[in-house]
């Protein structure tokens, strides 16, 4: 029985082990299977909430030239992959596009929708926008046009009673109520019935709005000019185009009779005081800083240059940027119409980029014995004198012989590099010689250790094996300079090769440098840069040759012996070697550095710079700013605008019409109205940010526009409306001369009693007043006393009135009281029309500086 | 005596042997039958607990494929009769933004306009799209102007997706 109870329990130990084992393999699955659910759910979670925390936004809706145009920001924070944008139709069951996509816009970043879908609108439709995204976030957005339903739409007219002849302004609001929150888009409104004895002077104004948010106003302006009787009643109405029919509103002007003289004379407007303007949309740049806010660095006004000599402004750094900026609209809202801006601007370029090793630059600033630049930007005619032309921009005016010049090339504009002009060599005994008689050979005889020969060339295979000479230059002791293509051997024909061989006290050492495998006949524009270098104690010199920035190789010798390459005959470009090895292609900007060896990083830079167009690239900037030089509106903004390469440095300074070329920019623009209630300027920024050194010359007299070919420095615009306000300085010294111009419908006079011009300190430290002493019209001139009035002033005619001097206490005085300072001018004008009614008019003119 | 005593000794001695046999013999035999047994219910307590272990697997993993399946409604849009769609019909395009890929089984579009409460049921053997992808359905349905409607798509795991769309 002992060993059946053993056994017993082995058997129910064996049980047990075999129920708990089962039991635990069967929790711990389940704990397992509860793990992954859990993990499941995690992930599930975490997935939830960046749905949850995906958001985004369509804002911006427009159109822009009927191409649907908008804004996609992703508000959320996370990233957003826009899968797809549906435009369905409005009103239209079949219509619907869907747009599949794949970007991605990070959290705060945007996505135009123009640069995603191409999608032309129909300006009498309205969509539904649908954006989703790759979490499966839908963002909706309706866009209405005008015919969807009815807006409100109010016309104002103000005033609504004025004389005839007059002007009023016709208002147009347009309140975006649609339901939804629809945006609008392309709102524009149709022409003002406008019957007869109405003309709209301008407007509408703003032409329209690509597009108005739910709950905003659009707001249409017109001015219109009303003849007609009294009482007379004028109607308007005003409507959207493909709008609602019958979605219009109207208003209407009386024409009533004058019952303020003041009223009358309105057409008497101001020509300003006495000075001489160049033009009436000429700005011209000028080196006055009086009367300008502190925002600003210089005047541009409509006088002629008057500031001597000019100043020159550098544009070298990022941080150099000049500003100059209008006087301020003071009479009247300046209306500039839509058209061509043009800034025409004197500058000459430096002929090398910044950063060069020390002394590069003598090339040009000490050119007679450093070197010489040809960048072949303009023609000389065949047989013509390279060292007199305008292709050399250094060691200009050197005696020469009748044999230097061009021979057989042929010039071509806009085939260079970067697009400037540039020869062509046709193979045939086509060169350039440069004399090295005299003096000359100083600026390109490379004839010290250290010398330096750049260019850019633009091969053609010649059909033969013979090597062809971009440059040599020889005598007969067998002393050479040579930068040629090939060796005449077929295995090398198109390598670039640059030799040297010295002759001089005994010595025999040829030095060439070559491009190894690589070949250039391949018609394509390359750089070179052949450098002869030469150890401190002259025992090794050597030579390296760049092509299109990149050395290729270099070579030493150990026989120097301060020996230098002095051939004598002439320096020529291309060959007149016969023998089939004239150049066959073009060449461009020949630079020689006399007593330098360029480094990498000046090849690096010369490579690179621009002496065609991109020569510099400015930020242009066109605003509206208020009467303190804060901005209102950004007219336009140019961001590296290209301004080309301006070669001067063959004239002297004093040559400005040659020295001062330049270059412009232009652009066109819509029309833009210069607001007298904020009293706004035109301001003109030029920003530099990149490209060669550019040197602005501004207020030139030289540069008149009528003796010289050019004129300074200036800006161009479309012709105003209005007359332009300018900058007034007033000599206490003399009288004031004051021009008026009366464009009524009516000839007028002017009365000596209450015709005044007033002269208030903008310091608040004193207030002075004119008398009037004559007043010419035409030819006739007529003192004005109590006794007498103006001569007749017919209707669109101009009136010089001359005013005594301000005084404290008005009078006839010729003694200067007023100090000198700057005052707020006004001018009072009283008189009476041939039709008897009387006048005061209020002319205000601005700022004037008041000098001794 | 003596051999009687031997004799008796004998058949004592006989007697103890075929006791201590039978004790080998039986515990051999329960051994062995024991054996078996426990070797038997080993195997079944281990079959059973595959099969659970299986059969809860496969549980989890439907439901967990079911829970991460997620549909979103794109676009639903009406068209009139035009090509091989003789009838109105409505385009319905849903993108799968879940971790799985589903299988579109049915489109039920239920009109809930007023007393109109008709209802149509597309079935589709068609309707695979894989994550991240969309898929566009065409369903015909005699659709009026301002009618309401509910579209209702069924998947093959069992879930159903719901959008109401008025029709213009």
């Amino acid at each position: 029985m002992t060993s059946h109870r053993g056994l017993s329990a082995v058997v129910g130990t064996v049980f047990l082990i075999a129920v708990v084992v089962g039991a635990l393999s069967y929790v711990s699955y389940s704990l397992n299977i509860m793990g992954n659910f859990s993990e499941s759910m995690i992930v599930s979670e975490s997935r939830e909430k960046d749905k949850q925390s995906e958001a985004l936004e369509i804002s911006s809706i427009r159109s822009t030239g009927m191409e649907l145009d908008g804004v996609i920001k992703n508000t959320g924070e996370i990233p957003i992959e826009i899968k797809t944008i549906w435009i369905d139709e409005q009103g239209s069951n079949d219509v619907v596009q869907k747009f599949t996509l794949s970007e991605e816009i990070a959290p705060g970043n945007t996505l135009n929708i123009a640069d995603l879908i191409d999608f032309t609108m129909d300006e009498t439709k309205g969509y539904n926008l649908k954006v989703v995204s790759g979490r499966g976030e839908v963002k909706s957005i309706y866009v209405n046009s005008a015919n969807q339903e009815k807006l409100d739409i109010q016309l104002m007219a103000i005033p609504d009673h004025i004389p005839t002849d007059f002007v009023a302004t016709i208002l147009m609001t347009v309140v975006n109520n649609s339901t939804n929150n629809n945006i609008l888009a392309n709102l524009t409104p149709s022409a003002l019935t406008c019957g007869s004895g109405c003309t709209i002077e301008s407007g509408p104004i703003p032409t329209s709005y690509d597009s108005l948010e739910s709950g905003d106003i659009a707001i249409f302006r017109w001015t219109v000019k009303l003849s007609g009787n009294v009482d007379q009643i004028f109607d308007f109405t005003g409507s959207l185009q493909n709008g609602v029919n019958g979605n219009t509103d109207s208003t209407t002007i009386v024409i009533s009779e004058v019952i303020e003289s003041n009223t009358a004379g309105e057409a008497l407007n101001a020509l300003g005081l006495g000075f001489d303007p160049f033009a009436p949309d000429v700005f011209i740049f000028h080196t006055e800083t009086n009367l300008i806010p502190a925002s600003a660095n210089y005047q541009m006004s409509l006088s002629k240059p008057d500031g001597g000599d000019g100043a020159v402004l550098s544009f070298n750094d990022v941080s150099d940027s000049y500003t100059f900026i209008s006087a301020n609209s003071t009479v009247e809202d300046i209306v500039i119409p839509a058209g061509i801006w043009d800034a025409s601007l004197r500058y000459s370029s430096a002929p090398l980029p910044e950063g060069l090793s020390s002394g590069i630059d003598d090339i040009w600033t000490d050119g007679f014995d450093a070197g010489h630049i040809f960048h072949f930007n303009e023609n000389i005619s065949a047989g013509g004198e390279v060292e007199d032309s305008v292709q050399d921009s250094t060691c200009y005016n050197l005696s020469h012989t009748d044999l230097a010049g061009i021979f057989g090339a042929s010039w071509h504009v806009g085939q260079g590099v970067n697009n400037s002009g540039a020869y062509y060599f046709d193979g045939s005994n086509d060169y350039i010689r440069i004399d090295d008689s005299g003096a000359d050979n100083k600026c390109n005889r490379p004839d010290e250790q250290l010398f330096s020969i750049t260019g850019w060339f633009n091969a053609t295979d010649p059909g033969n094996d013979n090597m062809m000479y971009i440059m040599e230059k020889d005598d007969s002791s067998n002393a050479y300079i040579e930068i040629v293509l090939g060796d005449d051997s077929a295995s090398n024909k198109g390598k670039l090769y640059f030799n040297f061989h010295t002759t001089a006290s005994g010595s025999d050492d040829l030095v060439s440098c070559n491009s190894g495998t690589d070949t250039y006949l391949d018609r394509e524009w390359h750089h070179f840069a052949a450098i002869r270098w030469d150890t401190s104690d002259n025992d090794d010199c050597g030579c390296r040759l760049y092509v299109d920035g990149v050395e290729v190789d270099e070579q030493e010798i150990t026989t120097c012996d301060s020996q230098r390459v002095k051939p004598s005959n002439d320096l020529f470009i291309g060959s007149d070697s016969g023998a089939s090895r004239e150049f066959l292609g073009m060449i461009d900007d020949f630079m020689f550095f006399v007593k330098d060896d360029l480094i990498s990083s000046d090849v690096d830079k010369i490579y690179h710079a621009s002496f065609g167009d991109n020569a510099h690239k400015m930020t242009i900037t066109i605003d509206e700013t208020d009467g303190e030089g804060n901005i209102l509106d950004n007219i336009s903004t140019d961001v590296s605008y290209p301004l080309p390469f301006s070669d001067s440095f063959h004239y002297s300074v004093s040559d400005e019409n040659n020295y001062y070329v330049g270059g412009n920019y232009t652009i066109s623009l819509p029309q833009t109205t210069l607001d007298v209630l904020t009293n706004s300027r035109l301001q003109f920024t030029m920003d530099y940010d990149d490209g060669l050194e550019l040197n602005l010359n501004i207020d030139d007299e030289a540069l008149d526009g009528v003796g010289s070919n050019l004129l300074s420095s200036f800006l161009q615009i479309p012709e105003p409306l209005e007359d332009l306000p300018t900058y007034y300085v007033y000599s206490r010294a003399s009288d004031v001369d004051f021009f008026a111009f009366n464009g009524d419908v009516s000839g007028a006079w002017l009365t000596y009693q209450g015709t005044r011009m007033v002269f208030n300190a903008t310091d608040g430290s004193g207030a002075y007043a004119s008398l009037l002493d004559t007043v010419t019209v035409g030819t006739e001139t007529s003192d004005v006393d109590y006794n007498q009035d103006s001569p007749y002033i017919p209707k669109n005619t101009q009136a010089t009135m001359i005013f005594h001097r301000p005084h404290s206490s008005p009078n006839e005085s010729d003694t200067p009281e007023i100090p000198t300072g700057v005052y707020n001018v006004n001018v009072f004008l009283s008189g009476y029309n041939n039709e008897g009614v009387t006048f005061v008019r209020n002319i205000n003119i601005g700022h004037v500086l008041v000098i001794s | 005596m003596l051999r009687n005593k031997k004799t008796n000794l004998s058949s004592y001695a006989a007697g103890r042997y075929r006791r201590g046999l039978a004790s080998i013999v039986t515990s051999g035999i329960i051994l062995s039958a024991v054996s078996i047994m426990g070797v038997m219910l080993l195997g079944w307590s281990q079959t059973s607990i595959s099969e659970q272990k299986q059969e809860m697997n496969d549980v989890y993993n439907t439901q967990m494929n079911k829970i991460n399946e997620k549909l979103v409604y794109e676009n639903i849009w009406f068209a009139l009769p035009a090509g091989l769609m003789t009838a109105n019909h409505l385009n319905v395009t849903v993108a799968n933004i879940g971790i799985l890929g589903l299988n579109v089984t049915t489109i039920q579009i239920t009109n809930t306009t007023g007393t109109n409460n008709t209802s149509f049921s597309y079935h589709y053997t068609n309707g695979g799209v894989v994550t991240g992808d969309a898929l566009s359905f065409n369903a015909t349905y005699p659709w009026q102007s301002t009618d309401e409607l509910d579209v209702r798509i069924f998947t093959s795991r069992g879930n159903q997706f719901f959008s109401t769309v008025i029709a213009p």
